[in-house]
């Protein structure tokens, strides 16, 4: 029996006994040593491999860090505070490009500051006009090798449509920015539009130091002034002029990618970053954006490089509206939303139909589950909850109606508290049951959480092995038919250990989310044959320890007892943050975030460790 | 995959009152002046399309063994070939239960530039992979290396072709290939062949959006018309300004890496802004938008919804072509073509029995209402010199994997177009080595080993005029990609009962000697 392809998500291929052990990554073959010795060296792949690939010298596209061991903390150990030891040889990555997010971000922001009067409006069309452009959106790259999962971060690979597109939009927002004269007047200032042409050039040089330090977040020296400056031809503030120059600034290397050239090397393999760079990363981090007036001007004066001044900047950082936009971000990514099904494309399927009834899901109804765990993040972070509390939170986030009836409850106006909603936490929210189809997917439900959530990475199937179809039967639960046809030796390694238990505690609740006690079966024409109870009791295994379970609360329990998902959560936000996958040299950091983690800080304390960590304040030499 | 496209401009490509794209337009777009007559002469087009998973039923994939009537031995077995039969039963023209199309589809003239090619096998276990059936073995799940470890990654061979100092010369194209879905790998900087082999991204998010990026800035100016002078001061500035930064002598050699792949690309646009591009025929005006998104109710097990958004994408595909927009298109496909409502992935990977029914009819639904059809379009534009535009062309159907889901063998491999006659067509190949059957099973269907999917590959590239010398640098090797697996112990484990004597080692030495030519009876 073959197992679906969609469970081969690592790239390594161990014996079926790996599903009996601790599981991590067995394809790698490298050495690696712990925080006092020298750098993981990774002995397999190639350096040019775009996902996964290479030694100890990342690549773009990869994502970075080669195939170097994942690091999964399994204990709360606060790391030391210091910087660890040198590396042997270099792990960061050539310079980041920017996120598609962040790029967006960014113009937004530029915009928003560089046109006092009208840049909110202007600021609100740039998506549309990045779009336009055809800038492409970023592909979730799982760093583990797996086909699923990942984070758009990590990819790092630059596409001609990144070059075209930006150009396009440079293009288009030096023209909207210069297409009236109050504009031209709001963005460079009256002298640009009065009579006296003799202060025209000083009224230009004046614009591209403003205008440059947004877009290159560092200040303009004389050599860059008379650069950019020398664009704008004998009739330097005509509006034609200064939309070239607007959009040779805006398609700058130092606006299209994170140029960190250091001050000076502290250590052997290691530069500190400049005030400038420092708070660029602070923003791009935090709020995929630029510094902001306060943060600026800390650079400018260089504070921003004193530890306590830092130190207060990351923490009001984190209480920005921002950053709780980006912790969406993030844990949309973690939790996989992009891989909940559409509800609505079974609707010709009679048993489908007559398993939702009188609820019709539409295509809104995928979207309203992804927002409703939106909505938790939100919540969450913004009242000081914590990623246990996160994840046992049972409360309706829903502002759908229509969702909000499938917890039979009433949507949420978004202000006043939320109403409760029994028998449920993460892992049995819509997003998380809902199959779309007439069967649950077990097996699906339960890798998302072992290998998303939990972050352990399953063998792939043995090669000769075959699924079958998981057929809609009008006798057998989904939980027999499923649990039946993973029986086979061959199988039943990985499946009846590992996989299906996780899919099996949720099974209380239908193909579109609701709550169940029994499960209606029918026949192909959708006519009811027998009601069966459903069974959500398992044995789950967490990081090598068993555990009987009665459904999704006990399994929750046992998971967040163990610490696997704040470890999980540790690895993934560094992904995020670095935007490759670690190495030996990040494990203080990674331990770091899961020590807090594990430890019930809230979400925005949790979240500023990795900038309060020493080694995000410097760049690895090349 | 998700789509979104614009009913009216199906309807504009179709022509008024549903009539076909081309026969009403696209002949009036080639009126090539003589001296671009001859520069055309020698251009080649190529397409290639990839459907996931494999579990392509052999029984009904392929035609007659009986139609393979010639026999000659080849890298150290005998090979068969036989003529394609043009006879149609009931208005239909049956090749193999996959195989079918209607007879005015299907026409003598077409069967004539078809080949259907059976027993060229990916010779790794074929895991998920993004490019793995153009070449790049570096990004497929489940490992390739005899440890387990990825195989190389290397350009595919769409990526391959557009930088090819041959394919596209001097020439300026608005996209060098055509893009769909998840399958087109490059280098970073793929001009030079240098830095990380890295995914190329779709060319445009919806079928509009791509429609615009090729002839959005010349429609705009109206039909036929030349469009406005570019002004190339602010491109030349961006250049200026990257390699300002370079000669800084601040970056690191990794960093200044980075610097020169997007100075690259600068010069990229830098070209296509400085230089026309080429354009020989009329553009078509662009239509108005009424956008449908097709993840609307329904879409994911509505297959004629499915073969109608396919077909926008092919249409412009073909307009593209027909006016040296681009000249290679590449796309994976993620439509099922089915009405199933089950799980298809768990279809995907059951038995032969499960699948079978639901299975070809997906396949022969795609074959006749997306890829026969395309073809039928490039056949419909004339170029001129008694020749069409699929006479010039490569194009290509295949899956991801074979007889089952993650098998190398037993992959259809249906083509049409001579490539301006490198290539001869009308044939049923048959390159199975029946000494070399991996028996039935109560999971698995029959397949045996063949000749390697390596020369498969090698064939497009000299087909469309890409020597040798020009592809087999970048790895290495005679055969594209250089890579020859060191058994198949992994991907026969558990399949004890099932194997023939020397199994282990299925693709001889002989074999991969003969990766580099081109097909038997091909060239």
């Amino acid at each position: 029996m073959r197992i679906p392809k969609f469970f081969r998500i690592v790239t390594a291929l161990p014996l079926l006994a790996a599903c009996t052990a601790n599981v991590g990554n067995p394809r790698n073959t490298g050495s690696s040593s712990g925080p006092n010795g020298t750098a993981a060296t990774g002995t397999g792949g190639s350096s040019s491999i775009a996902t996964g690939g290479g030694a100890n010298v990342a690549t773009p596209g990869s994502g970075g860090g080669g195939n170097s061991a994942p690091i999964l903390p399994t204990q709360a150990t606060l790391p030391p505070a210091e910087l660890p030891p040198a590396l042997a040889a270099a792990v960061e990555l050539p310079m980041r490009r920017l996120s598609a997010a962040q790029y967006q971000e960014v113009l937004k922001e530029i915009v928003r500051r560089a046109l006092p009067t009208d840049g909110g409006a202007v600021a609100n069309a740039v998506p549309d006009l990045v779009k336009a452009s055809l800038y492409p959106e970023d592909i979730l790259a799982n760093l583990d090798g797996g086909r699923h999962g990942g984070l758009l971060r990590t990819d790092q690979a630059l596409q001609q449509a990144h070059v075209d597109g930006s150009y396009t939009a440079a293009q288009k927002l030096g023209v909207e920015l210069t297409n009236s004269q109050a504009r031209l007047t709001d963005l460079v200032g009256s002298c640009a539009t009065d009579a006296d042409a003799s202060n025209d050039d000083t009224c230009l040089t004046s614009f591209v130091q403003r205008f440059g330090q947004l877009a290159l977040r560092r200040s303009l020296d004389a050599g860059d002034v008379d650069f950019y400056k020398s664009i704008a031809g004998t009739t330097p503030v005509a509006p034609g002029s200064i939309a070239n120059v607007v959009a040779l600034l805006l398609t700058a290397p130092d606006l299209m990618y994170s140029i960190e050239l250091g001050s000076g090397m502290v250590a052997p393999g290691r530069i500190t970053l400049t005030a400038h760079e420092l708070a660029a990363r602070l923003a791009l981090h935090f709020w995929n954006s630029i510094p902001n007036a306060e943060l600026q001007a800390l650079a400018d004066s260089g504070d921003i490089l004193k530890p306590d001044v830092y130190k207060a900047q990351v923490a009001k950082m984190a209480l920005d509206p921002r950053a709780e936009s980006t912790a969406r971000e993030f844990f949309a990514q973690w939790f996989r939303m992009k891989e909940v099904p559409e509800l609505n494309s079974r609707l010709t399927d009679p048993v489908f139909k007559a398993i939702v009834g009188d609820f019709l899901p539409t295509s809104q109804t995928r979207q309203d589950a992804l927002d409703e765990i939106d909505g938790l993040v939100s919540y969450t972070y913004k009242n000081n909850g914590t990623l246990s509390g996160l994840a046992n939170d049972n409360h309706a986030y829903s502002r759908s109606p229509e969702l909000a009836s499938l917890y039979g409850v009433p949507a949420w106006d978004g202000v006043s508290a939320p109403g409760i909603i029994p028998n449920r936490n993460l892992l049995t929210r819509v997003s998380f049951t809902a199959s779309g189809l007439a069967n649950t997917r077990p097996i699906q439900k339960g890798v998302r959480i072992v290998n998303g959530l939990l972050c352990q990475i399953l063998p792939p199937p043995p090669p000769a092995a075959m699924a079958v179809v998981i057929e809609v039967s009008p006798n057998s639960t989904t939980r027999e038919v499923v649990d039946g046809l993973t029986s086979p030796a061959s199988c039943a390694g990985c499946h009846h250990t590992l996989i299906n238990p996780f899919g099996f505690v949720t099974e209380n609740f239908d193909p579109i989310g609701r709550e169940r006690t029994t499960q209606q079966l029918y026949d192909a024409m959708g006519n009811p044959t027998v009601a069966k109870p459903v069974a959500t009791d398992a044995t789950i295994q967490i990081a090598g320890e068993t555990h009987m379970v009665s459904g999704a609360p006990e399994a929750l329990k046992y998971i967040l007892e163990s610490g696997q998902m704040e470890g999980c959560f540790a690895q993934q936000y560094f992904r995020f943050a670095f935007g490759r996958k670690e190495v030996e040299f990040d494990r203080y950091i990674i331990e770091q975030l899961n020590y807090f983690a594990r430890t019930n800080a809230n979400l925005g304390d949790v979240m500023q460790q990795v900038a309060l960590r020493p080694e995000f304040q410097l760049r690895m030499a090349q | 995959m998700k789509y979104v496209f614009a009913q009216n401009r199906r309807q504009f490509l179709l022509g008024v009152g549903g009539a076909s794209l081309a026969l009403p337009i696209l002949p009036s777009l080639l009126r090539v002046p003589k001296a671009e007559a001859q520069a055309l002469a020698a251009q080649k087009y190529f397409a290639y399309m990839e459907l996931p998973h494999g579990a392509v039923v052999q029984t009904e994939a392929f035609p007659a063994d009986s139609m393979a009537t010639e026999m000659k031995s080849y890298a150290g077995f005998t090979v068969r070939r036989g003529a394609l039969p043009s006879t149609p039963t009931n208005g239909e023209v049956q090749l193999s239960g996959m195989l079918r199309a209607p007879s005015t589809l299907l026409t003598p003239g077409l069967l004539a530039k078809m080949n259907v090619i059976r027993g060229v096998d990916i010779t790794h276990y074929p895991g998920h992979g993004s490019g793995q059936s153009l070449g790049n073995f570096g990004d497929v799940t489940g490992g390739v290396a005899a440890d387990g470890g990825p195989g190389p990654s290397s350009p595919t061979i769409d990526q391959v072709m557009a930088w090819a100092p041959s394919f596209y010369g001097n020439t300026t194209v608005a996209e060098r290939v055509i893009v769909v879905g998840d399958i087109s790998w490059a280098n970073s900087n793929p001009a030079a062949h240098t830095g990380a082999i890295q995914r190329v991204s779709q060319s445009a998010p919806t079928n509009v959006a791509l429609f615009d990026k090729l002839f959005g800035s010349q429609t705009q100016t109206g039909s036929g018309s030349a469009p406005p002078p570019p002004n190339t001061l602010l491109v030349d500035k961006v250049v200026a300004n990257y390699q300002r930064l370079i000669s800084s002598g601040k970056l690191s050699s990794v960093d200044q890496k980075r610097i020169d792949d997007h100075l690259q690309r600068v010069f990229e646009l830098q070209k296509k802004l400085s230089q026309p591009t080429q354009s020989f025929g009329m553009i078509p005006p662009r239509p108005g938008m009424t956008t449908v998104d097709s993840s609307s109710d329904g879409y994911d097990v509505d297959p004629a919804a499915q073969v109608a958004n396919i077909n926008l994408w092919t249409d412009i595909a073909a307009a593209a072509f027909s006016v040296g927009a681009s000249r290679i298109f590449t796309a994976n496909l993620t439509e099922t073509f089915s009405d199933y409502v089950g799980d298809w992935h768990d279809l995907a990977h059951s038995s032969e029995a499960d699948r079978t029914a639901q299975y070809v009819k997906a396949n022969q639904t795609f074959f006749s209402g997306v890829f026969a059809e395309f073809a039928r379009k490039l056949d419909a534009i004339s170029m001129g010199d008694g020749t069409t535009l699929l006479d010039a062309s490569l194009i290509s159907w295949a899956h991801e994997s074979g007889s089952n889901s993650h098998y190398g063998t037993g992959l259809p491999l249906i083509t049409f177009g001579s490539a301006r006659g490198a290539l001869k067509t009308g044939q049923y190949l048959d390159f199975r080595n029946l000494n070399k059957q991996l028996p039935k099973t109560a999971t698995r269907e029959a397949s045996w080993h063949g000749l390697a999917w390596h020369q498969w590959l090698g064939t497009a590239l000299q087909a469309v005029g890409v020597p040798k010398t020009e592809y087999t640098g970048l790895s290495g090797g005679s055969a594209y990609p250089d890579f020859r697996p060191a058994d198949l112990n992994d991907l026969l484990a558990g399949d004890m009962d099932a194997r023939y004597p020397g199994t282990e080692t299925p693709y001889t030495d002989a074999v991969y000697a003969a990766a580099g030519e081109v097909l038997p009876w091909m060239g």
